[in-house]
């Protein structure tokens, strides 16, 4: 490709779930040439997950047809700098209730899960809703050891 | 996602190739609904999945339900380092009968 030396990908994917296997092989070969360590290239993939999910199941009316993704990702020194940005209804994921994880079976609520991955396993979130879009930013920290949690 | 089912004695053992997500879990939720009801006991075999995100956590939890609620046992196994972590995180590990490998699962269903 002719973005190999860049440390940069943007990513732009349907408001379709099957987008999501698009996602998770791009993010692949995107940690793969940028010597991100497969632990935090899962990690990335599960928020990413996650988030998109959201934005595709919630985001948008029944009617809203096509609409875009946009997924930045960039290799930074000792992180991974993300934005995600779409144009559905406006929702802040900082803001979001965490769940209880301590609920027995029974009392599990079911819902919550995604958000509260993103906020462990993710550092400097930051949200800003402009000009009809949600922008939400974060960064992957690198550490040393290539599986850590 | 690919999931294939076997008997061993009375217990099911199903086990899940491929990555678990909000697009393929519904495949799962289909199947492991209709059989954590009809089984005595089931074992989720996990030495092939790839990748487990809520989606297939929330179908999990939704069989786990339905297994008290029919007396059933569930066990899940072979569990990969990634996907042990995405249970451990979300505190799923605690609700769920965790096993090393499919012997011991069927060790603790029966």
């Amino acid at each position: 490709m002719s973005e190999a030396k860049s440390a940069r990908l943007e990513l732009r994917l349907r408001n379709d779930l099957t987008e999501l296997d698009t996602l998770s092989e791009a993010l692949e070969e995107f940690c793969e040439a940028k010597a991100v360590p497969t632990g935090a290239a899962y990690h990335l993939n599960l928020v990413l997950d996650e988030l998109v999910t959201n934005i595709v199941s919630y985001g948008y009316e029944e009617d809203a047809g096509e609409r875009e993704i946009v997924i930045q990702l960039e290799r930074e020194a000792n992180a991974v700098a993300v934005v995600v940005e779409d144009d559905g209804v406006a929702f802040n994921p900082l803001s979001a209730k965490e769940p209880d994880l301590d609920a027995s079976v029974e009392e599990r609520p079911i819902g919550g899960l995604g958000l509260h991955f993103l906020r462990t396993l993710m550092d400097d979130l930051c949200y800003r809703r402009k000009d009809g879009r949600n922008r939400l930013g974060f960064r992957k920290p690198l550490t040393d050891q290539p599986n850590a949690a | 996602m690919q999931i294939d089912e076997t008997m061993d004695g009375d217990v099911l053992i199903l086990s899940i190739q491929g990555r678990l997500d909000s697009n393929t879990s519904k495949q799962l939720d289909e199947v492991l609904t209709n059989q954590v009801q009809n089984r005595p006991a089931v074992v989720l075999d996990f030495s092939g999945l790839e990748y487990i995100s809520s989606a297939g956590l929330r179908v999990l939890l939704k069989g786990a339900k339905q297994a008290r609620a029919s007396n059933g046992k569930l066990a899940l196994c072979s569990l990969s380092p990634h996907v042990r972590e995405v249970f451990d995180i979300s505190g799923f590990s605690n609700i769920f009968s965790i096993q090393a490998d499919r012997q011991t699962a069927l060790a603790a269903v029966k």
